[in-house]
């Protein structure tokens, strides 16, 4: 199948976007470390690699135990809200669609705070206390909503857009509930809701990397089924498609890819809503590459968005939530000008 | 051959389809018509598997439409939609491939089969001209000719169109219809069509099926279905039959309201 743009190859173009923003956000900090030695300490790494280490001693440490874990938490982050948002905005055929529709934003917030400002017993209280009850809190809201939604056998759409705001706002209410109540933790928790606080270190990496490969994997599978639902779930249905089975394999896949990213790194809006319109404007609908290249640009958006969160303030981080709103709502504007006059939703 | 029978549908706790039978054979024809709100669509979709069937049979010869998966029925029914505007971003080679669905593997890679399926499908509406556009970018008949080509790629012996001719101008309503009759009787289809002008039904069709109030109150050949009295209380209407100059083929005049 053809599709217009053939000016610009999509996979290479994405990917060396990519190469750059992950070399960039890992090089530049408070300290520089220039591209060639980044390579060459992680090439080190590797067995079989005889290179001699010309470098001072704290690069290694700074590289291998700061940067790169945390560059990874953001390329993988980046990457799920991208492509679940190209899923979300293709089940509801609705433009304005992203991965926090049905409730994933509001329920992980929601648990993240309850985590931070309710008294835990002793025991409960460790590294993974935060992440893991933002992701019940994110999968428990994304349940009831599609249960609240559903009418025996069918889920409409409309019902559980409807069904995932009502519940969001009922979350989120008890959310800013919970933060008033609690002083100390406001700022840690606000933190949390802007996309602030991506956890440190390998061990978040490890943790959500199997979800991450396994949900963008199965994403980048379904985009045949995504591509049939844009003609509306009668037409699907009428050329093959399982309509059902679609919708709740795709609202499960993308519901816990978000909800993973989430967890580790805080709500970071704009980019799963964002990400997946400029793809559609270059490259077109067809969700078989939408799904792969949104992953990719994804990666890429949250990085740059990283880097400029780390450095418009430093020594100070902002919340990377923030910067994503701020830089890429008018970048988005810019593109939507240029490209109004084509069809490309 | 198509086979209903008996057929009944509800549409929440309102009876829309009611007890109605009718055959179509490979190869021809048959109009579907009735007031507004008399089950057309309702039976369209019914059959195509969209809404449940309360009681009643669907077969395609030996086999019960009513019991089959998504993939299976789409190997024997397609169905040519209205004319809509979802789905317009795509280009008009990637929405007729989609027809290719119930033939292919769920991750939508097309074989060299589909490809030439979707090649003779398009060749067939003269949409091949068009593949490279956007649907959002055509005008009603070409988009009508799109969705007629998706149907031709699925492949399938029975062909259900629902008001193909819907915001069609005089020029584009005979062009599809042409194209329908044409591919009927060179694929030996089996097509059922909901129309809306009964006088294209004469010009068109080899049998009609007279729907009112769920109910089928008539099947035959237009010359017996579209008679003044039967179409007159059907729709509620006077008005008179005349011959068409040409051919004798009834013709369905509404009265003068300007005498």
């Amino acid at each position: 199948m053809s599709d217009r743009n053939q000016k610009l190859p999509p996979f290479s173009v994405n990917l060396g976007v990519l190469l750059v923003a992950l070399v960039l956000n890992i090089a530049i900090g408070a300290v520089f470390i220039p591209p060639d030695t980044l390579l060459r300490i992680v090439l080190s790494r590797l067995p079989f690699m005889e290179i001699a280490a010309d470098w001072p001693a704290h690069y290694e440490a700074i590289l291998l135990s700061i940067r790169l874990p945390h560059a990874i938490l953001i390329l993988m982050t980046g990457a799920a809200l991208g492509s679940s948002g190209a899923a979300y905005q293709g089940l509801f055929r609705n433009p304005l669609a992203d991965p926090y529709l049905i409730g994933v934003a509001s329920g992980a917030g929601l648990g993240a705070v309850a985590a931070l400002t309710l008294s835990w017993p002793q025991s409960l209280i460790g590294f993974y206390l935060i992440p893991i009850s933002a992701f019940i809190g994110a999968v428990l809201t994304v349940l009831v909503v599609y249960n609240l939604a559903r009418v025996g056998n069918l889920v409409p759409l409309t019902t559980l857009i409807l069904a995932g705001v009502a519940v969001g706002a009922f979350t989120s209410a008890v959310t800013s509930f919970l933060m008033l109540n609690d002083n100390e933790q406001v700022h840690r928790a606000i933190s949390f809701l802007l996309g602030g606080s991506p956890m440190a270190g390998w061990n978040p990496v490890l943790a959500a990397l199997p979800y991450m490969l396994l949900g963008m994997g199965a994403l980048s599978l379904l985009g045949h089924p995504l591509n049939l639902l844009q003609f509306g779930e009668e037409q699907a249905k009428q050329m093959g498609l399982p309509v059902e089975l679609a919708k709740t394999v795709i609202i499960v896949v993308a519901s816990i890819t978000t909800a993973v990213a989430v967890s580790f790194s805080g709500v970071i809006g704009f980019v799963g809503l964002v990400v997946p319109h400029i793809i559609r404007m270059v490259w077109g609908p067809d969700y078989r590459r939408l799904i792969p290249l949104s992953i990719l640009l994804g990666a890429s958006t949250l990085l740059a968005a990283d880097l400029v969160a780390r450095w418009v303030m430093a020594p100070r981080v902002l919340p990377v939530g923030i910067v994503t709103a701020m830089i890429g709502a008018p970048f988005f504007l810019w593109i939507l000008r240029r490209a109004k006059a084509e069809v490309f939703w | 051959m198509l086979q209903i029978e008996n057929l009944r549908v509800y549409y929440g706790q309102r009876l829309v389809v009611d007890n109605s039978s009718l055959q179509v054979e490979p190869g021809q024809v048959v109009a579907l018509i009735g007031p507004n709100g008399a089950g057309k669509t309702s039976l369209v979709r019914a059959i195509s598997g969209v809404t449940p069937i309360h009681s009643g049979t669907v077969r395609f010869g030996q086999t019960d439409l009513t019991g089959l998966t998504a993939p299976q029925r789409a190997r024997i029914l397609a169905v040519v939609p209205q004319v809509s505007f979802v789905g317009g971003a795509y280009t008009v080679a990637q929405a007729v491939m989609m027809g290719r669905t119930a033939h292919m593997s769920w991750l939508g890679h097309p074989s060299e089969k589909d490809q030439e399926q979707v090649a003779d499908a398009m060749a067939a509406t003269c949409t091949d001209i068009l593949a490279d556009r956007r649907i959002a970018e055509l005008s009603g008949g070409e988009q009508q000719r799109v969705m007629l080509a998706r149907a031709l790629a699925q492949q399938t012996p029975l062909l259900v169109l629902d008001e193909p001719t819907n915001h069609l101008d005089l020029q584009h309503q005979s062009t599809i219809l042409s194209l329908v009759r044409e591919q009927c009787r060179l694929r030996k289809l089996a097509v059922l069509m909901v129309l809306h002008d009964l006088n294209l039904v004469s010009l068109f069709a080899d049998q009609a099926a007279l729907l009112v109030a769920g109910r089928m109150v008539r099947f035959g050949t237009p010359g017996d279905v579209l008679t003044a009295e039967t179409i007159g209380s059907a729709y509620q209407t006077d008005l008179d039959v005349i011959a068409h100059p040409h051919t004798n083929r009834p013709i369905i005049l509404q009265k003068d309201h300007l005498e």
